[in-house]
């Protein structure tokens, strides 16, 4: 009789053929929509359905209500208060259930959300705002102008850039810088005239979401307890913790009569129920899609993409560019070099190799843009003020000559390497190469995100770190402002504006309101900011969404991940 | 046995007194400050100072860690940082997702690792044997990651017999409950039978030698009898230490199959909590595993006197 002489064996390798089989099933191959872009020798593909705003509107006609959206979002919820943390999972809560002033439009520019008009005083200094009228919340609660006012009060102190017109544009007292008119007029009262009041008022970090008393009344370092109440198309249904939340629609819902454009004008809640389901593992949240476990997934990391590209049933949808950055230390040496310091930070500008930088953060070349503007690429805004042979200049040479004519050569620089963030972790090990090569020794600091958050507020634990933001994509020179440095006066690269020019342009830029003067403005501040090499441009990466191709509505521009406005086809 | 036991529990205090002054000492030391995370990068000195004052950090240490003994003592496991919830609250709709993947992972480990081990010692040197060690051996030498990823693809993704992700309640259905936690007990199981089975093997043939098994195969007892009731039971005193210890494994095992199942439980509570450096959470979690793990520990060393007659306490 026939025996297998090593069965463990034997199931081994039958294992193995049984998943070979499996892993060579059935796929077929689409292609995704895509759009090319030339610029000079960088190419950046967006993966994007090419559906106009006109074509969704259309489509959103004949749309049918129904359905449950689940959507795996990135990070578990901890505080449903957008005003007092940044979090992603918060902003998903408040994407949905609460409203602001103003929201993006799809072009990046600001519309009107529960800001209905305003107007203008001769001389600029007073702008009356209305609010739609018959907007209630989902508790019953109608919006008026204490709603309005209370919540401007309360991210007084966060949002930065209602602080800095107020600040610098505005009374002392907060009582006389915004005044209730009526209960759906309220004003805004500077002492000199400035172009940033919309600004102010609409999208920023802790944009001020309108809310009612109970939330309003707390101060702005505390978080809000219990569930949020807002004026959005969705309200708040349930939440288990640790796995997942659940809104509907909100059936007295007033919308706006705007037309639907972004995350600006009317929406429309055509499911009956939205999830966010929390799903650390990126491996687990594609796994979920491909199983119809969920239908949207917010971020997975690179090597999953060819998988999702080769499933007919899933459409992949390109997020507004993340811009990859750099940080020098202004407080210790070298880089505060008072003689010297300028130049090393352009050394390191000039040698970088922002596209192998770019990769190891994205992943893949058609995720990466290789710009150097500070203002959004492939936008009017768009500059090449003073980039020229310092951005993506490779010049090596010349950056080793500087570092040894400084006499740095062999100078110990502290990289700070968030190894669990990919594209602060992959910078760093470009960076780490790149400093060595024009001269510098590095000690690269392995350690996570909460650590480096903590250390780069210490000013004597480094020299250099990454990060990215998502808010480069403003249109426009306030959207620029989220970094410290911008601001002339960074805390956590402790950056100062030493010979007063930044602050001028600033100034000037902050109280004009012509904008081609403001145009002239941002390439002035450019050219200073890569003169001064005030930190490392790297350039923009894109991540992806993943959603089921039943879903009809999502793009790549403002508002084209929130739930509202899509539907199952 | 009674009186054992109080003295256990008594001796317990302390422990957890040192547990928990330990675990203080460690995050309050360690790298990570929640105020710097919750301020964001563009807060101003004067709100990071704001943020750390609300959460008490401006005050010694000795008297944080006595306010939040001082609480504990009260039952108070505290407020975490970012929701601003009680721990309490925070922790209990955790603890079934945690306690049953535990409980069903015990037990089929249990039976799949006693199982395999007898009938290895059994077929001591045979072709049996040698096969069901080499399993053992590649079951406790296979990273938990990667098994879970495995079994992810095969079951769920290609074949599409148990959910990715989708945690079930006893509440909505024992069945839907069972079978929206088969693959992470199976990954679980299959590591923690793997040393159970190894265990079981070694002991169960170093009882074989002894002589009474002898005797009582010379007085004709089956073969069945000879190892159901003369060599199991004395082998199972490090049979039970060994499933004792897996518990206390299966503490930081769920850590990793709660996050890649998307299992709402307490091992994804704590790397949330860790990533975050929400303090309260940790510590709290910390104490927890601590008293279960005290826990564990005294019903072993009673089932020892179970087990084994002479013993005595």
């Amino acid at each position: 009789m026939w025996r297998v002489r090593y069965p463990w064996l034997m199931l081994l390798l039958v294992s193995a053929a049984a998943l070979a089989i499996v892993a060579c099933g059935e796929t077929e191959t689409v292609i995704q929509t895509v759009i090319v872009t030339e610029k000079g020798d960088t190419i950046t593909v967006v993966a994007t359905p090419t559906a106009t705003l006109e074509d969704r509107a259309m489509a959103a006609v004949n749309a049918k209500k129904g359905g449950h959206l689940r959507v795996s979002s990135v990070g578990s919820v901890q505080s449903f208060d957008p005003l007092w943390t940044t979090a992603s999972s918060t902003a998903n809560v408040a994407s949905l259930i609460l409203e602001g002033l103003f929201a993006y439009k799809e072009d990046n520019t600001l519309g009107n959300m529960l800001a209905e008009s305003w107007d203008v005083s001769s001389d600029g200094l007073k702008w009356t705002f209305k609010i739609r009228s018959g907007v209630e919340f989902h508790d019953g609660t109608p919006l008026t102008t204490d709603e309005v006012i209370g919540t401007l009060r309360r991210q007084s102190e966060r949002a930065p850039v209602f602080k800095l017109v107020w600040e610098s544009f505005g009374p002392a007292s907060f009582d006389d810088f915004i005044k209730k008119e009526s209960d759906v007029t309220f004003s805004v009262n500077l002492t000199s005239q400035t172009g940033l009041v919309l600004d102010a008022l609409g999208p920023q970090n802790f944009t001020p979401l309108i809310v009612t008393e109970s939330w309003y009344s707390l101060p702005a370092t505390e978080s809000a307890p219990g569930t949020p109440i807002g004026t959005g198309p969705y309200r708040f249904e349930s939440w288990t913790p640790g796995d997942r939340w659940t809104a509907i629609p909100y059936e007295n819902y007033s919308s706006s009569s705007d037309a639907t454009d972004g995350e600006a004008g009317a929406h429309t809640a055509f499911f009956d129920r939205v999830s966010y389901i929390e799903i650390p593992d990126q491996a687990t949240r594609v796994a979920a899609l491909q199983t119809d476990a969920v239908d949207v997934v917010q971020e997975f990391s690179q090597d999953l993409l060819p998988r999702l590209k080769e499933d007919p049933n899933v459409q992949l949808i390109a997020n507004p560019p993340n811009r990859l950055l750099g940080h020098f230390n202004y407080q210790i040496p070298p880089f505060n070099d008072p003689t010297w310091g300028r130049q090393l930070r352009q050394a390191v500008v000039m040698a970088y190799d922002n596209e192998k930088a770019l990769l190891a953060a994205a992943g893949t070349p058609d995720r990466i843009n290789l710009c150097g503007s500070l203002m959004k690429c492939g936008t009017a805004w768009e500059s090449s003020a003073g980039m020229e042979g310092r951005y993506y200049a490779q010049r090596v040479e010349d950056a080793r000559k500087i570092v040894k004519d400084a006499g740095y050569e062999g100078y110990t620089i502290r990289v700070m390497d968030p190894a669990d963030r990919q594209p602060a972790h992959g910078a760093a090990q470009v960076t780490r190469e790149v400093l060595e090569d024009i001269g510098f020794k590095v000690d690269l600091r392995v350690m996570d995100w909460a650590t480096m958050v903590q250390d780069r507020a210490t000013p004597d634990r480094w020299e250099f770190f990454h990060t990215w933001s998502g808010d480069s994509v403003r249109t426009g020179p306030i959207g620029h402002m989220r970094f410290g440095e911008i601001q002339f006066d960074a805390w956590f690269n402790h950056y100062s504006d030493t010979d007063g020019t930044q602050r001028r342009i600033f100034e000037e830029l902050a109280s004009e309101t012509d904008q081609t003067k403001i145009k002239a403005l941002m390439d002035e501040m450019q050219a200073y900011f890569y003169e001064d090499a005030i930190f490392l441009q790297v350039g923009e990466f894109y991540d992806n969404w993943a959603a089921n191709k039943n879903i009809n509505g999502l793009h790549g521009n403002p508002g084209g991940q929130k739930p509202y406005d899509k539907f199952f086809e | 046995m009674w009186r054992y036991i109080a003295q256990r529990i008594l001796v317990s205090i302390p422990v957890i007194i040192m547990v928990g002054m330990i675990t203080f000492t460690l995050v309050y030391i360690g790298p990570g400050d929640p105020a710097a995370i919750i301020a964001g990068d563009e807060a101003t000195p004067e709100i990071l100072e704001q943020i750390r004052a609300d959460l008490g950090f401006d005050r010694p240490f000795p008297v944080q860690m006595g306010d939040w003994f001082w609480k504990l003592l009260h039952g108070d496991l505290g407020t975490s940082y970012f929701s601003r919830r009680e721990i309490t609250e925070l922790i209990t709709p955790r603890l079934q997702p945690t306690l049953s993947l535990g409980f069903q992972v015990v037990v089929l480990s249990t039976i799949i690792g006693i199982t395999t081990g007898m009938l290895a010692a059994w077929k001591a040197g045979s072709r049996l044997d040698r096969n069901l060690m080499v399993l053992a051996v590649l079951g406790f030498a296979t990273p938990g990651f990667w098994l879970a990823f495995l079994t992810i693809w095969i079951f769920a993704v290609n074949l599409g017999w148990f959910p990715v992700i989708g945690y079930s309640p006893i509440q909505d259905g024992l069945f839907a409950h069972i079978h929206s936690l088969f693959l992470p007990v199976m990954v679980n199981s299959i590591l923690a039978s793997a040393f159970i089975s190894r265990i079981t093997r070694s002991a169960m043939l170093e009882v074989l030698r002894e002589d009474y098994i002898r005797t009582a195969r010379a007085k004709g007892a089956s073969e069945l009898s000879v190892f159901l009731r003369h060599a199991f039971r004395p082998s199972a005193i490090p049979v039970a230490t060994v499933i004792g210890a897996s518990i206390a494994g299966l503490a930081t095992g769920f850590v990793l199959t709660e996050t890649i199942f998307a299992i709402p439980g307490l091992g994804r509570m704590l790397v949330d909590a860790i990533v975050r450096r929400d303090y309260p959470i940790i510590q709290a979690l910390l104490m927890v595993v601590a008293i279960v793990l005290i826990g564990v520990n005294l019903i072993v060393d009673i089932l020892y006197a179970y087990i084994d007659p002479r013993i005595r306490y």
